[in-house]
């Protein structure tokens, strides 16, 4: 069994999915992790460099990280190929020539079992096979992207509150706000709690579309659907579509005043209470957990 | 300048999905059907250019069966000039790559200059269709796309038609540009912002969402659209190579039965949280 | 008295009269001709109503003497009435003056005293208006130089009256009376008799001149009411107040709402020319007093303004469209998507001008024409559309909050007598399920045989239509109707007033007609009937907040106070002055419950800032606010919320305060959760 993995890079560290994916497929068969390097390279770009490669070294399984990259390049690469692909699993076994997959379906209102033909393509969800501790940095074999034609990077305009911070897709801890919260200002808290957890920006579409927050910090259905390890939903009152996007975490935190609120529903811990109270006395007390106390 | 928008008809994001009998479907007794969300965010997007450049022509496309002709209502509504819809035995079995050819040979009869999609149907949640279309299709595709610009507008479109027939009437080819070629400045969202990216001709564009809420209709929009004749392409022929078979469908694990701190003191619950997280949850 | 119009005098006063009234009609020919651009609406049917409504409403000033305007209505009354009897006086001065003849009865005693006493009041009333506007402006009157041109003109013809009849008296014109003016009489007598006849011929005559100058001055002043009052209550809506214009053959029309000044009809232009700029209604608009753009005097006088300056363009070219009325301004929208419905405007015009059928007009044809609707406003629009409700919950789940209640559906028992038509809010809303269940353990306490549809249940239409779309509440209105003929259902009860309203006045405008309640007043005769019975509970001091769709628009001010009166240890308290027919709205009618409040202060904000004023003003701030409507319940709980104090102000429903004193139950356990409001 041949598996490969895309790895993907953020700056000059290989993505945690990615070193996710590696370990799996090493448990999985003969495994080479591929990084297609170049500056902003396209999907069709870094497809085609990679199908060159595939029909040569003929893998069974190419698998990439669920991250929005991931599944592009993921996604051009299985048309190419003529393969199937299997998108978002949550987790993925090979049996008899096939690879089934556990994933989301209609907005992550069902989930499904299914079932595609090796040779296929997959991409994976962040964290759905949790990276050992001290787990080794896998061997990389990088290969230059392909052409383009008719696609060229023109320039990057960043958000004037993005950067710095983990990927929302990607975040083993996130701190999500709603409309609660009452106005942008509130994020200054919202921040810190995020510093002290080391947790990614989420918001609810509210909050998005009164341009509170960038749209891309949207979680939810045409948001981001998000699973990590805990996320942490304050002032959020849990419309189906939000949801949607986060009941897959392994944890939920829900801060709420209103105790009807249907995000209490999904939650395995909650307050309910004033969440301009709550935050600085978390914040504080994450901070006290975290050194120990 | 001609924009197709490809549209799938789902389950409105308010229904209730339930898993029927058989274990692999959903119950489609009482379900809403509309066009997936980011195809509509796709149908804005087209119709928001269309607002500033008057010539533009907005089609919109679909392949299944005659229920998704309420779909292509639903587009010609908001404001889109035409529809096709692609249909025959099987159209609504159609894999993502049977279902990229299909769109293909509709697309060569129509000739748009850009194409856009949602970036992924909210029932099967694949995003796989864009993509595999801009390969069919050998133009190039752009993922996440909240905005496009054309740069130059290439040759001047021709005006709207009224298809005369079943089959797909161009009002003239798009003639090749005397100057400079048609080109797109593309947004694609990503981690921290934008990245530009600059189409010199025909692309794909995936669509993550518009800036305004798709439009909702106007009165006269809506009526129309019930009077315009839909042209049909029909589906045969087309090659349909992998399939993706579902062993299983359920309902997601069932949650709930948390710890919630009601009354006292929201400090205190606070503080009492965040060892729980830590020692309980293991989650710190 | 003899006129001094003998030979040349008749000759002049032909000529001032003729240059008087012609002016008067050739400016009045003009604005019926604007008039008649609105289309024809059909306003007679129902002439008994209409007659009434001009006893009352005209005759009788019924409008005008209402809180907090008794004294300046009562100023009014009196130079109303004072006209009636003066223009009797007038046509009487002008016949004589003229032809020699006297109207029949103008020499009775009775005819000159009332004149006089009449010429006197007015004169007083008078008075009281210039220091009114000079010195104790209302804060949203418009006060412009026409008001005191017509002021003055008016004070000129009591003057001159009383003047003549005066200088008649010492003239010895008396001779020809059987009665002495008496006020005419009081006045001191500074003349030589022989100037007398002198004085008495110029005051004639001023008082002649100014009436022929005031008929020329009327038709560009907001004055002209006391012409067009006449009609405007005559033709008005006779529709139930909660009930908008019905749209028929929807899908046949070319434009929709508002587009032109042709589509409004010849009633909207009528009340442009009847609005006497008073100012009551913005002095009572929610929106107005809270900061927003909406002002309902302008909404009138903007259309008016309109009308006059494009009038002559539109009768030129029957095919020019104008200015579309919604658009006449930059900020018409805002002003427009910033009503509530809540008829305070209407409530209280003195001339019958009907604000909200304007406003919906054109939000009609922003909505449906433009496709212009704020962008919230056409999310819940969506989700009327496809999931049957406003919030987009989902469809299959509107029963769900019944589950292990005992209540059944239709589907389950098709004979039941009652349809509880639940609503919404009240099937989604977490806070108002609780009112959803309060509501069916009182019926099934009173052993009320009734069922609701569940899933078979779409929202009513209300918010869609008061947004503007017409069609889709056609829709959502054709596809109940279907379902209530499916179970045969004549009788429905609703807890939500916007279901009350649209179910009982509008539904029958698409041929559905039931015997609808809202649940307080079938509480009160399950009450009154003691088919319910109230245990004893705490000594609480509730006020009672006025949902507008019970109150306002459909007069139901009273079963609900009688209910609350009606619990053991409450304690009822009034929100004065903003209670029954004024009334705060809390800021969701007319669709605003889906769409942002940016601008000014919230209005449920300032209605509980209301609430707090009238408990601190009685000395004891109440511990709850009930009232009778979802959406009411939503708003004033986020109201106490932001203002901190929802420990101390407990916004509930009547319902839930009735079913947590329900005696002889106790056999359902789930039903303890409910009486926990």
């Amino acid at each position: 069994m041949k598996i490969w993995v895309i790895a993907e890079r953020k700056g000059s560290e290989l993505r945690r999915v990615s070193k996710e994916l590696a370990a799996k497929a090493a448990t999985m068969g003969d495994s080479t992790v591929i990084e297609v390097t170049g500056e902003r390279v396209s999907a069709a770009g870094a497809a085609a460099a990679l199908a060159q490669r595939a029909t040569t070294d003929a893998p069974d399984l190419i698998l990439a990280g669920a991250t929005p990259s991931g599944r592009d390049i993921a996604a051009r690469l299985a048309a190419k190929l003529q393969r199937a692909y299997v998108s978002e699993c949550a987790d993925l076994v090979i049996a008899g020539g096939t690879v089934e997959a556990t994933r989301g379906m209609y907005a992550g209102k069902v989930r499904a079992r299914v079932r595609a033909a090796l040779p296929a393509v997959a991409s994976v969800r962040p964290n759905a096979f949790p990276l050992a501790d001290g787990a080794a940095e896998p061997a990389v074999t990088r290969i230059p992207a392909g052409d383009s034609p008719g696609l060229t990077f023109v320039r990057f305009e960043p958000t004037a509150s993005g950067g710095g911070r983990v990927s929302l897709s990607e975040a083993r801890v996130i701190v999500s706000g709603g409309r609660g919260l009452k106005g942008p200002e509130a994020w200054a808290q919202v921040e810190a709690l995020a510093d002290v957890l080391g947790a990614a920006l989420g918001a609810s579409r509210a909050v998005t579309d009164a341009g509170w927050r960038p749209n891309e910090e949207q979680v939810g259905q045409t948001g981001k659907t998000v699973t990590p390890d805990l996320y942490i939903a304050l002032g959020i009152s849990g419309a189906i579509q939000h949801l949607a996007g986060m009941t897959s975490s392994k944890v939920i935190v829900a801060v709420n005043k209103d105790p009807d609120a249907d995000i209490f529903k999904v939650a395995d811990y909650g307050v309910v209470g004033d969440v301009f109270e709550f935050l600085p006395a978390f914040t504080a007390a994450v901070k006290a957990a975290k050194a120990g106390a | 300048m001609r924009l197709l928008v490809c549209v799938k008809q789902v389950p409105d994001s308010t229904t209730r999905v339930k898993v029927a009998p058989d274990g692999t479907s959903i119950v489609t007794d009482g379900v809403t059907w509309s066009i997936s969300p980011y195809d509509e965010y796709a149908i804005e997007l087209a119709l928001e250019h269309k607002d500033t450049a008057a010539d533009t022509v907005v089609s919109v496309i679909t392949v299944g069966g005659p229920r998704t002709k309420d779909a292509l209502r639903q587009a010609l509504a908001m404001g889109c000039d035409d529809a096709t819809l692609v249909t025959g035995d099987g159209a609504d079995a159609l894999g993502p790559l049977g279902i990229a050819n299909a769109l293909k040979s509709a697309i060569d009869a129509l000739e748009p200059d850009i194409v856009l999609c949602g970036k992924q149907a909210s029932d099967d949640d694949q995003g796989f269709v864009g993509p595999a279309l801009a390969e069919a299709l050998g133009w190039p595709h752009v993922a996440q796309v909240t905005r496009f610009e054309v740069v130059h507008p290439g040759p001047a479109s021709p005006a709207p038609g009224e298809p005369q027939s079943s089959e797909v009437v161009r009002p003239g080819p798009a003639s090749p540009a005397p100057g400079e070629p048609q080109s797109t400045e593309i947004w694609k969202e990503v981690e921290g912002g934008h990245e530009v990216w600059k189409a010199s001709g025909n692309a794909v564009l995936t669509v993550q969402k518009s800036e305004k809420d798709p439009r909702y209709p106007s009165l006269p929009g809506i009526m129309k659209a019930k009077k315009k004749e839909i042209p049909e392409r029909a589906l045969a022929g087309v090659d349909d190579p992998v399939k993706i078979e579902i062993v299983q469908l359920e309902p997601p694990p069932a949650r709930g039965g948390g710890k919630i701190f009601k009354d006292g003191d929201t400090t205190a619950h606070a503080a009492e949280l965040a060892k729980l997280l830590r020692d309980e949850a293991k989650v710190l | 008295m003899t006129p001094p119009t003998t030979g040349a005098g008749a000759l002049v006063l032909a000529v001032v009269a003729l240059l008087g009234f012609g002016a008067f009609a050739y400016r009045a020919w003009r604005l019926y001709r604007y008039l008649r651009l609105g289309w024809n609406e059909d306003r007679r049917a129902g002439l008994a109503g209409r007659l009434k409504d001009e006893l009352v409403i005209y005759l009788l000033q019924r409008k005008l003497l209402k809180r907090p305007y008794i004294i300046r209505g009562l100023a009014h009354a009196f130079i109303f009435w004072g006209f009636i009897v003066i223009t009797m006086g007038t046509v009487d001065l002008l016949l004589s003056g003229l032809v020699g003849l006297r109207m029949p009865g103008a020499e009775s005693g009775f005819f000159v005293w009332a004149v006089d006493v009449f010429a006197a009041l007015v004169l007083a009333s008078i008075v009281l208006a210039v220091v009114r506007r000079a010195f104790f402006k209302p804060p949203r009157m418009h006060i412009a130089l026409d008001g005191y041109i017509i002021l003055g003109l008016i004070a000129t013809l009591m003057v001159s009256l009383l003047v003549f009849e005066n200088a008649g008296l010492a003239a010895g014109y008396l001779a020809a009376h059987q009665a002495v003016p008496p006020f005419a009489q009081l006045l001191p007598l500074p003349y030589p008799p022989d100037a007398a006849g002198t004085v008495f011929a110029a005051a004639w005559w001023v008082h002649v001149v100014t009436v022929l100058g005031f008929a020329a001055y009327l038709p560009q002043s907001k004055h002209l009411h006391i012409v067009t009052t006449l009609p405007n209550v005559f033709f008005r809506s006779q529709r139930p107040r909660g009930a908008l214009r019905f749209v028929e053959r929807i899908e046949e029309q070319e434009t929709f709402g508002a587009a032109t000044l042709r589509d409004l009809s010849w009633k909207q232009h009528l009340d442009g020319y009847t609005c006497t700029e008073c100012g009551r209604c913005s002095d009572n608009c929610p929106a107005l007093a809270t900061g927003k753009p909406l002002d309902p005097q302008k909404i009138v006088l903007d259309l008016r303004d309109l009308l006059l300056k494009e009038g002559d363009l539109l009768l030129k070219d029957p095919t020019a469209t104008g200015t579309p009325p919604a658009r006449q301004l930059a900020t018409k929208p805002d002003e427009l998507w910033a009503c509530t419905t809540c008829a305070a405007c209407v409530e209280q015009c003195p001339v019958t001008i009907e604000h909200i059928d304007k406003i919906v007009d054109m939000r009609r044809y922003l909505t449906m024409q433009e496709a212009a609707a704020p962008p919230e406003a056409q999310r819940a629009m969506t989700n009327i559309e496809r999931a049957g409700n406003p919030w987009g919950e989902a469809a299959g789940t509107r029963g769900d909050w019944a589950e292990g209640l005992g209540v059944p559906t239709f589907a389950e028992t098709p004979d039941a007598e009652y349809l509880y038509f639940v609503g919404c809010a009240a099937s989604f809303d977490r806070r108002n399920q609780r009112v959803a269940k309060a509501l069916a353990k009182i019926l099934r306490s009173a052993g009320m045989s009734f069922a609701i549809l569940g899933s078979l249940e779409t929202c009513n239409g209300d918010p869609a239509r008061r947004m503007g779309n017409e069609y889709l509440w056609q829709l959502q209105a054709q596809r109940n109707i279907e379902t209530f003929g499916r179970y045969k259902i004549r009788k429905i009860i609703a807890s939500c007033p916007h279901c009350f309203n649209t179910l009982a006045n509008e539904y029958p405008q698409l041929g559905g007609s039931y015997e609808v309640v809202h649940a307080l007043q079938l509480v009160q005769d399950l009450i009154e009937q003691r088919k319910i019975v109230l245990g004893p509970g705490p000594a609480e001091s509730v006020a009672y907040h006025d949902p507008c769709y019970l109150g306002r628009h459909n007069g139901i001010y009273e079963d609900p106070r009688a209910v609350l009166d009606a619990i053991d240890g409450v304690t009822r308290m009034e929100i004065e002055p903003h209670h029954r027919e004024r009334g705060f709205c809390c800021g969701a009618g007319g669709g605003r419950m889906w769409m942002e409040e940016k601008v000014g202060q919230r209005v449920n904000h300032r209605r509980v800032e209301q609430i707090l004023a009238a408990g601190d003003a009685k000395g004891e701030r109440p511990s709850k606010v009930a009232s009778g409507c979802p959406f009411c319940l939503i708003m004033l709980d986020e109201g106490v919320g932001a203002k901190g104090i929802a420990d101390e102000l407990k916004p509930v429903d009547v319902l839930e305060l009735v079913a947590g004193r329900l005696t002889d139950t106790g056999s359902d356990p789930r039903s303890k959760e409910t009486a926990t409001a």
